[in-house]
């Protein structure tokens, strides 16, 4: 196989960074949600992905 | 500097037993905004990259390359001037010495118009004839070295004298049946 | 860790769901798929010149194209799912638009640098250069990605929420509008770009090669859904962390204003009383 430092320079750098923010996301959700009442966190019930789009009533 | 995301850590300021208790719910939402110096020089570094790059990019002519035929039909133009140029190598590749350096010879086409190229330092790793690439350099007057190993040059004395090369690739990666676009006829640049 | 009421902490104090799972295990297997689609059953990129009977082409630079490709194209996508989310932050000024918005420019912005980062190292050994200043595509893409940089440095300027969310929907519409110039600028500056033409648009693709590429399409969606997801979910705790917050200063002041008011009237009525002040409260 030819060229093959850049292709594992290449794929590892793209599997690490994803890999990394995917852990990071996850890590904070969890420091998140242990400051928020399950209330706000309508995926632990309902099949929505993320709540609705009038689910708040205060912010932006 | 507070997050706003670490907002619940925050509770206002104040005695807690003091006569003018504030029960404002700042500082999450205050009348007036404050302002992040960090992420304001973030945001001006971010614009000023954005310029710069712009800048680079529009601003220098010699950032565009030519087709072989419109180099050789601005050649008085052009003069001693630094420029690229991109067509593709004809077969048949001189190496030699040129001014003491290490220099591979040949003829570059697009078309039907050629130039003779003299590249001084390494080519691209995957420069071959047949595989488009971008030179940059000058217009020298007089033969290519090694011109008479050179087959089909254009012989019309002058050359390229070039030291930057990059290959063009093309799109196609339908194996056997990957099209070339036709090049060199034999016919040389006026 | 933090209030649950669950059964489980570990499984109720976090972003994910049981659906949210099942896409992670399906994404991982994706993941898993497309390697070896791209590293073991596909061909490197031979050719056989017509004229001079030598091989040609990328040779196995070209499986960096099995991930660079699908990474731009989901580029474009969450770049636009943030402008469509920036009209309704500006339209319907409610947090869901903003918070998706905010995820979606997030996430694109770490596509659009790995793609960056994956063309420049295909560049290497195909063009012979990690970067060119002259290229057109490669400047669009580098100033979209500075562009969107700049939008989640933006949203940091302020403390106040809605100007955070009406400035960054204003700059992302703005950027935006770099996508289309980025996609055609192979085709409008033909000749005047290393950048090769579009190889989909022009059917010079076949078989497994299609086929892998297609499959890294459905795969950097799959990544790209992931982590939109729980980008979302973050941002939506984020927002609920600071609302909750705020709830509770309030409740916890309340509760201080009337502590300090009981023992502010105890006190008076003690003087009142003539009595020293070391009295007990309610005596």
């Amino acid at each position: 196989m030819t060229h093959v430092g850049y292709l594992v320079a290449g794929w590892g750098i793209v599997v690490g960074v994803l890999g990394t923010y995917a852990v990071r996301l996850v890590r904070r959700g969890r420091a998140l949600s242990g400051r928020v009442p399950e209330v706000h966190r309508r995926w632990l019930e309902a099949p929505g992905p993320a709540g609705s789009e009038d689910g708040r009533a205060s912010g932006a | 500097m507070p997050d706003p995301g670490d907002g619940p850590e925050e509770v206002p300021g104040g005695s807690p037993t003091g006569p003018s208790l504030d029960l404002t719910p700042s500082p999450s939402r205050p009348e007036r905004a404050r302002r992040r110096p960090v992420a304001v020089v973030a945001v001006v570094a971010v614009l000023v990259a954005v310029v710069a790059v712009l800048l680079r990019t529009l601003g220098d002519a010699s950032l565009f390359f030519y087709e072989v035929s419109e180099a050789v039909e601005r050649r008085t133009e052009l003069a001693d001037a630094r420029f690229r140029v991109v067509g593709t190598p004809q077969p048949g590749l001189v190496e030699l010495d040129v001014d003491g350096e290490p220099a591979v010879v040949f003829t570059l086409c697009a078309g039907h118009v050629l130039a003779d190229v003299a590249h001084v330092g390494d080519p691209a790793e995957l420069f071959q004839p047949g595989v488009p690439v971008v030179l940059q350099g000058v217009w020298v007057a007089g033969p290519v070295p090694g011109l008479a190993d050179l087959d089909g040059s254009s012989d019309d004395g002058w050359h390229l004298r070039t030291d930057h090369m990059v290959v063009k690739h093309d799109n196609d990666y339908r194996g056997e049946g990957a099209e070339l676009e036709p090049c060199g006829t034999g016919v040389a640049g006026e | 860790m933090g209030t649950t009421t669950g059964t489980a902490a570990g499984t109720r104090d976090t972003t994910g769901s049981p659906r949210s799972r099942l896409l992670g295990v399906v994404t991982l297997l994706a993941v898993a798929v497309l390697g070896v689609l791209a590293f073991v059953l596909t061909d490197p990129d031979v050719r056989i010149h017509p004229t001079t009977g030598e091989e040609f082409g990328q040779f196995d630079a070209v499986r960096m194209l099995y991930v660079h490709v699908p990474l731009a194209v989901m580029t474009y996508l969450a770049y636009g799912i943030c402008a469509v989310a920036s009209v309704g932050v500006l339209v319907k000024r409610t947090p869901w638009w903003d918070v998706t918005a905010h995820a979606a420019a997030e996430v694109g912005t770490v596509f659009c640098g790995l793609v960056l980062v994956t063309g420049s190292i295909w560049g290497r050994p195909v063009w012979n250069t990690w970067w060119e200043w002259g290229d057109v595509r490669l400047m669009t893409t580098l100033v979209l990605f500075l562009m969107f940089t700049g939008y989640l440095a933006l949203r940091r300027t302020t403390d106040d929420p809605r100007r955070q969310a009406r400035r960054a929907a204003v700059v992302a519409l703005v950027a935006v509008l770099d996508i289309p110039l980025v996609n055609r600028s192979v085709e409008w500056w033909e000749n005047r770009t290393l950048h090769q033409r579009s190889t989909i648009g022009e059917l010079k693709i076949e078989d497994l090669t299609l086929f892998t590429l297609f499959f890294g399409f459905v795969t950097a969606g799959l990544v790209l859904a992931w982590l939109l997801l729980h980008r979302f979910r973050v941002g939506w705790l984020e927002q609920a962390a600071l609302d909750h917050g705020v709830a509770a200063a309030i409740a916890e002041r309340h509760a201080e204003t009337d502590d300090a008011e009981v023992l502010r009237s105890v006190g008076e009525r003690a003087a009142g009383e003539g009595t020293s002040g070391d009295g007990e409260p309610g005596s």
